[in-house]
């Protein structure tokens, strides 16, 4: 079976939509043919994105897996998919993240569990569909896609304050993505205008990237692209949703919240922002550093003070995610290898911080780190659990995210020295919260707290066990070979920087 | 008069027609309602039909005062299929209510045909006539529940100020014709060239009547500030009226502006630029403001149709800054937007029936769970009118967003407000959401069954929504062509 | 290839390599943790505290000693951090109760050692000293688990005393140990020690070799001073315990008798003859290099010269340590018996009570770093987090509330009353016209 010949990528995109829609004939009354299906539908498109792997080859420079069907042709409007180094990783990393969350809901899911697996699906659909979509216009919608779901996940499934969490969210994203919209629609017209009124490829993204355009577009799309993908990191001062959105959100939703849905921001940028407006970027490129910066910072001081648990890891998550847009604006190449690698690492590592919280949420119903202690003793398969992915988040060599981590220092420190003892200096602070939180979570006395809920705590059930061990797996792994990551998105790399080195700074002095 | 004249107006001669065979109907079966029915909804498929059929030349009838082209049937076929969803929502509601359905239709029939008038219009006086047409079983039509008085407040309202402002206009299309001396839409297009390649200046005499112009549409249309009769009437009125409020008037009066202002007033587009970009930002913001204090599900869709106005005006005024996606902008929205608004307040009117669920929106609660499907519809009804893809609003907001863009200067600052509006506008449509999964169900009680005809509709409105939305080719290859059809 | 950078880059580099080293190592100002890290098992303390991970410092900067050569002032900076930790940590020792905190000081003081060693060019000498060290302190910790073992739990010396008898093996090997931590031949603690001593003077670096001079004698006076205090004298052992004092078993015991060996021999092994010996062979071309380029004199080893009279210092001071403890403490050593003198040694505290004070508060060094990190730390990210909350997201918060504030004012525009609207129309029409008459005038 030739991979190459089958539309791979539409059957990877598609098939959790077919789940979804499976299971909406499924009645009510059997959540566990629901669970199943879903479960099911998740796994095959896991198991279409390991092929999906197998056939891959790095060496090649283009798209691979290219699909193209002309959908709306008045306006140059394709359907159109394919993937390269960059995108596999990404959609490997959400099929993975998909079956394992589908996994983790089936013991605190309860009620409607219908509906939610079916928006659990859709959500899917909209994720992988953002990393394998190559027109702009495809890229907007399944982006969008993404949010109804989320917002009915947080909104229904979560916690108390979950109504407003959920709505904030949800405008928060929208402005940035509908101001995308405008963006997209500029470029398009840029291009059909300088194109003799032709729309045949306005929204095609690699005939879009051999344009070269204006610099007062540039700056105007490059800020409108800046914003959606900013608040989806998301950077600084857009990141107050995320604390939020993920204390309310379900533990699957925030295990496919901080390990999906981040990276299609940086995504964006590597894929879109960057390379479509190359002068822009390199304008705005020290401010976005100074941003991030502050990120990596910020986050790690202010998760030092959480008193709840999943705030503390949520507030982790911004400064994680400003390695990742470091890396990218410095504009070397260990830099951005390194940001795309730490999108693969937070997505593991923090998507297990996650399902590790919903462990103890699920036995006792409350964060609050203050209430608890000593818990080793009870649990210590946990602990130990716990403490793996602990290190993990703080970058310890030999585990996955010390690789990402010290390529984007490198890669900061060819920029400039000074910016890299900033971000490296952060790394104190993330040994900080996380070594403090593991310990009044798991040393010294049991806690009052504790002992009441004694008969709830539980060590990790084999469910739970299963949703970690692949994570723990791949972190492991990815930590000794980061080779093998390396390898496939080298081409990625070596295309977005060569573009992203011809280009030079916008002067925006025009602007006055 | 010749029989050429009503071959090419046989479109709105069949609407007539079958206005009539409504009330022959009801005349021979008193308050029959599958007579009214079949009547109805046999009678529009002919004039669909007829449509089609007359759509296939581009005539001039009547001493050139109506004009049959590509335009004219896009918007005819546009209001048949209005008019029959409308037929198709209102038998459950009327029946509940105890009202009549056979007036009910024919009323709308007469509305829809004075709307096709319009569509056709070459003439300002035709023009108005078409106008008066539409709008007066409007009023009617709002202050159906003759007992409510709720709704006879609303229809008393919108009667005195749709007088007021037809009143205005009408003095607008008199000092236009005063001034250009013809009534007719070629001749005063023709007249006003010559005062805007500079021969003449803009007089004041007709800038004033651009003004009377402007404000009498701008009041059909509810734009801001001629908006205030809209929440009153749209809350008052039957919910299957109201929905029918929210569109068939409101692109009637559109196609008026296309016909006075695209056709007519063309080469003035300069002139009336500045103020259609200011009535648009207006109109969309105060609409999506004032929506979100809503707690009354039939009031927040009431301005929330004023905010979608406000984005059909910037299409406009992406028009008159030169660009005809701006046109097919309008026409497209136009489209997208009757059907999501139609499916939108027809499921409420189904939910009404419920015992327990008013109008109010904490009566919403928990609607999501005690009725499935609909509340599956209405999401996907307030995520399209949100514009949230794969639904056919997020093409038509793309669609007046992209001729704002290629617009360029002013309209691209004007597209960036509307976007900040729309996203704005998602915390109201996600609202209702929000209470009909996220809240404990407020009613119990047994679901009642709703008819088979709803049914019908809602299918046909949620499906052409997706369809739209998927697969947006057809439509835009009419809208282009449609738009290509003025001079 | 390190030639080849300029020097500032080269010297940044070695100084932020020793940072490493400082916090690995526990040197002053990173120092705090050791002490408080004995809270954990003796055989873990006895591992990495004292003899294998505390080692990775020093290893560090032996290992990257090119850098190092090419960066005289780091090694200088590095010197001077090391002796002074050195000095710095042995004070505290004075007047420390809990036998684990003396012996974690002393580990402290002893790295300083190493350090100023490789700071003053004596790269094998500080391996030396690192390896004897390792079985030495390593030995002597063992010993003080074995007699907390032995007194059912008890750390505090002030309640330990007389154990001599009856626990004979710990006594005896502990005995080993602290007669080589102090310096005194033939033991392993007197070769290293002394090599760094005589480097350090020889290489002319005189104030460190009498700060380190100094230090020997403080060495042996708080090793000997522990001895006394938990061996000698009257038992102060807890009634309730000390019919129960035991040897420990010799699952225990054994590791302490094979540390005492090369306690005991490898000094000799490695480190005879004075001024070469094995190791020096062995590490000689690691720092060939370095040694080459501080392009120092090399003079053989003389007994009957400098060499010889630095030697006889430190065992000297050495003594003198050990006298002065036995005088306060007390000692049953070969016939030599004497009774601790408490009051002695209040009166002496009494005479330099600052002194004693900042040595009983560990020269409050957790205070400062508790208000600075924890207290001022804690405020500072207290209030980032205040400023994300009210600040930043209270933009956020605040817009929304913006929002719907202009809602609801533009709300009262309608006020249901036609006269109103209909007066609105009239208004809107008359600014509308106004507004034509205005373009129409352009």
């Amino acid at each position: 079976m030739d991979i190459t010949s089958l539309p791979i990528l539409s059957l990877i995109t598609f098939v959790p939509l077919a789940g979804a829609i499976l299971i909406a004939f499924i009645p009510r009354s059997n959540p566990g043919l629901v669970r199943a299906t879903a479960l099911g539908a998740s796994l095959l498109s896991f198991g279409l994105s390991l092929l999906l792997l197998v056939g891959f080859l790095p060496s090649h420079p283009n798209f691979q897996f290219v699909e193209r069907i002309d959908w709306i042709p008045v306006f140059g409007i394709q359907y159109k998919l394919g993937v390269d180094g960059l995108s596999l990783v990404l959609v490997v990393l959400t099929t993975t993240l998909t079956w394992i969350s589908i996994l983790a809901s089936f013991g605190p899911i309860k009620e409607r569990v219908k509906e939610y697996m079916i928006a659990f699906l859709i959500l899917e659909v909209g994720m992988i569909g953002v990393f394998v979509a190559l027109d702009l216009f495809l890229f907007y919608i399944f982006f969008e896609v993404v949010l109804v779901p989320m917002y009915l996940i947080i909104g229904i499934w979560g916690g108390a304050n979950r109504i407003y969490a959920t709505i904030k969210f949800v405008l928060y994203t929208l402005v940035g993505s509908l101001l995308m919209l405008v963006g997209i629609l500029a470029t398009a017209f840029a291009f059909q205008a300088a194109h003799g009124g032709s729309w045949a490829g306005a929204f095609d993204y690699e005939m879009l990237r051999q344009f070269s355009f204006d610099g007062t577009l540039q700056v105007f799309a490059f800020l409108a692209f800046f914003l959606a993908f900013a608040i989806k990191i998301p950077m600084f001062p857009f990141h107050t949703w995320l604390p939020d959105a993920h204390v309310e959100a379900p533990t699957a939703g925030s295990v496919i919240l901080a390990g999906v849905l981040l990276k299609l921001g940086g995504y964006g940028f590597i894929r879109f922002a960057v390379p479509l407006f190359p002068d822009a970027a390199h304008t705005f490129a020290p401010a976005i550093i100074l941003l991030s910066l502050i990120a990596i910072i910020y986050g790690a001081i202010v998760a030092l003070v959480q008193p709840d648990l999943k705030k503390l890891v949520a507030y982790s998550s911004v400064s994680h995610m400003g390695f990742v847009t470091l890396g990218i604006f410095v504009f070397q190449e260990q830099g951005l290898q390194g940001a795309i690698l730490q999108m693969v690492n937070h997505g593991l590592i923090t998507g297990a911080l996650f399902l590790l919280v919903g462990v103890i949420y699920e036995r006792t119903h409350d964060r609050t780190i203050a209430k608890m202690g000593g818990l080793s003793s009870q649990t210590p398969v946990y602990a130990a659990a716990f403490g793996f992915f602990l290190f993990a988040s703080a970058g310890l060599p030999g585990l996955s995210g010390f690789a990402g981590e010290f390529l984007v220092f490198t890669g900061s420190f060819a920029y400039s020295p000074a910016v890299a003892a900033v971000a490296t200096f952060v790394m104190i602070f993330a040994a900080g919260y996380l070594l403090w939180m593991f310990q009044r979570m798991f040393f010294g006395e049991m806690s009052e707290f504790f002992k009441g809920h004694l008969s709830h705590l539980v060590d990790l059930r084999p469910v739970e066990a299963l949703t970690l061990v692949p994570l723990g797996v791949l972190v492991v792994v990815f930590g000794l070979f980061p080779g093998l990551i390396l390898t496939l998105i080298q081409g990625t790399v070596t295309d977005v920087l060569h573009g992203a080195a011809q280009a030079s700074a916008i002067n925006l002095a025009f602007w006055q | 008069m010749s029989w050429a004249d009503f071959s090419t107006a046989s479109p709105l001669v069949a609407a007539i027609l079958v206005a009539c065979a409504i009330l022959l109907g009801d005349l021979v079966r008193p308050g029959s309602r599958p007579v009214a029915l079949v009547a109805s909804l046999a009678g529009l498929a002919v004039v669909a039909a007829v449509t089609l059929w007359a759509g296939q030349t581009t005539a001039d009838a009547f001493g050139g005062t109506y004009r049959q082209d590509a335009l004219t049937t896009f918007l005819d076929l546009l209001f048949v299929a209005i008019v029959a969803l409308t037929i198709l929502f209102a038998p459950d509601y009327l029946e509940s209510r105890d009202l009549p359905l056979a007036e009910f239709a024919a009323v709308l029939v007469f509305a829809m045909a004075g709307a096709m008038l319009i569509a056709a219009a070459s003439d300002l006086l035709v023009l108005f006539l078409g106008l008066e047409l539409m709008v007066l079983p409007g009023y009617m039509l709002a202050g159906f529940a003759k007992r409510d008085a709720l709704s006879t407040e609303g229809a008393i309202k919108y009667f005195l100020l749709g007088s007021f402002s037809s009143a205005i206009l009408l003095f607008g299309l008199v000092l236009t014709w005063g001034l250009s001396g013809s009534t007719r839409v070629d001749d005063i297009a023709r007249h006003l060239a010559d005062i805007a390649s500079g021969g003449a200046p803009l007089s004041a005499g007709l800038a004033m009547g651009l003004a009377f112009m402007t404000t009498g549409v701008a009041f059909k249309i509810a734009a801001v500030p001629f908006h205030y009769w809209t929440p009153d009437a749209y809350q008052g009125s039957p919910t299957p009226v109201t929905g029918y409020l929210s569109v068939l008037p409101k692109v009637g009066a559109f196609a008026l502006i296309i016909r006075l202002f695209i056709g007519a007033l063309d080469p003035l587009k300069a002139d009336w630029l500045p103020v259609i970009e200011i009535l648009a930002v207006l109109t969309m913001t105060l609409g999506n403001l004032v929506a979100l204090t809503q707690s009354n599900v039939k009031r927040m869709l009431a301005y929330s149709s004023i905010a979608h106005t406000g984005y059909i005006l910037m299409g406009l005024a992406a028009y008159a800054a030169g660009r005809i996606e701006g046109l097919e902008g309008i026409l497209f929205y136009s489209v997208a937007y009757t059907f999501m608004n139609l499916g939108a307040f027809a499921v409420i009117a189904a939910l009404q029936r419920r015992p327990g669920v008013t109008s109010h929106l904490d009566t919403f609660a928990g609607l999501g769970r005690r009725e499935p499907l609909l509340g599956a519809l209405m999401t996907l009804f307030l995520l399209s009118l949100t514009g949230i893809p794969p639904f056919a609003g997020l093409f038509a907001k793309a669609y007046v967003i992209l001729g704002a863009v290629q617009a360029g200067g002013t309209m691209t600052i004007i597209a960036v407000i509307a976007v900040i509006n729309a996203a704005m506008a998602a915390f109201y449509y996600l609202r209702v959401v929000v209470y009909m999964y996220m809240r404990e169900p407020a009613t119990e009680g047994p679901a009642p069954r709703h008819g088979s005809l709803v049914w019908v509709g809602l299918w046909t409105a949620s499906v052409l929504t997706i369809l739209i939305g998927l697969f947006p080719g057809p439509l835009l290859d009419a809208v282009n062509h449609a738009a290509r059809a003025l001079p | 290839m390190i030639g080849t950078l300029d020097h500032t880059t080269v010297t940044i580099i070695a100084l932020l390599v020793f940072a490493g080293a400082v916090g690995k190592s526990a040197q002053f100002p990173l120092h705090v943790w050791l002490p408080d890290a004995m809270e954990g098992p003796t055989p873990v303390s006895a591992l990495i505290h004292a003899a294998t991970m505390v080692n990775a410092g020093v290893y560090l900067i032996a290992r990257t000693n090119p850098i190092f050569a090419h960066a005289p002032e780091a090694m200088v900076f590095v010197a001077a951090i090391g002796i002074f930790t050195a000095i710095l940590a042995a004070s505290i020792a004075f007047t420390q109760t809990d036998i684990k905190r003396v012996l974690a000081y002393s580990t402290l003081s002893q790295l300083g050692y190493m350090f100023a060693a490789l700071g003053v060019g004596a790269w094998t000498a500080a391996i030396f000293h690192l390896m004897t060290h390792g079985f030495f302190k390593g030995l002597l910790f063992l010993d003080s688990g074995s007699v907390i073992h032995a007194v059912d739990g008890e750390q505090d010396m002030r309640r330990m005393g007389g154990l001599k008898n009856k626990i004979p093996i710990t006594y005896a090997t502990m005995f080993i140990g602290s007669v080589a931590i102090s310096g005194i031949p033939p033991l392993a603690g007197f070769f290293s020690k002394d090599e760094i001593l005589g480097e350090a003077f020889k290489n002319g670096f005189v104030l460190v070799w009498a700060i380190g001079l100094l230090v020997a004698g403080m060495t042996a006076f708080y090793m000997f001073r522990l001895m006394g205090l938990t061996f000698w004298g009257k038992s102060r052992v807890d009634p309730e315990v000390e019919p129960h004092i035991h040897e420990s078993p010799p699952s225990m015991t054994i590791p302490l008798i094979l540390l005492a060996i090369p306690t005991l021999f490898i000094g000799l092994v490695l480190g005879w003859p004075l001024g070469g010996g094995l190791l020096k062979t062995w590490l000689e071309p690691v720092f060939q290099d370095a040694v080459e380029l501080a392009a120092r004199p090399e003079t053989a080893f003389t007994f009957m010269g400098i060499d010889g009279a630095l030697v006889i210092a430190s065992v000297a001071v050495a003594a003198i340590g050990i006298v002065f403890a036995w005088a306060l403490f007390g000692v049953e050593f070969l016939g030599i018996r004497r009774a601790g003198n408490p009051d002695r040694v209040r009166a002496l505290a009494a005479r330099v009570p600052f002194l004693y004070r900042a040595s009983l508060n560990k020269w409050w060094f957790d205070e400062l770093y508790d208000l600075l990190f924890i207290r001022i730390g804690g405020r500072v990210a207290a209030s980032m987090w205040w400023f994300d909350r009210a600040i930043v997201d209270g933009t956020v918060n605040g817009i929304g509330a913006l929002t719907a504030d202009a809602g609801r004012g533009l709300r009262r525009v309608q006020t249901g009353r036609v006269q109103n609207y209909a007066l609105g129309i009239a208004i809107g029409l008359i600014v509308m016209a106004g507004g034509y008459l205005v373009i129409a005038g352009r």
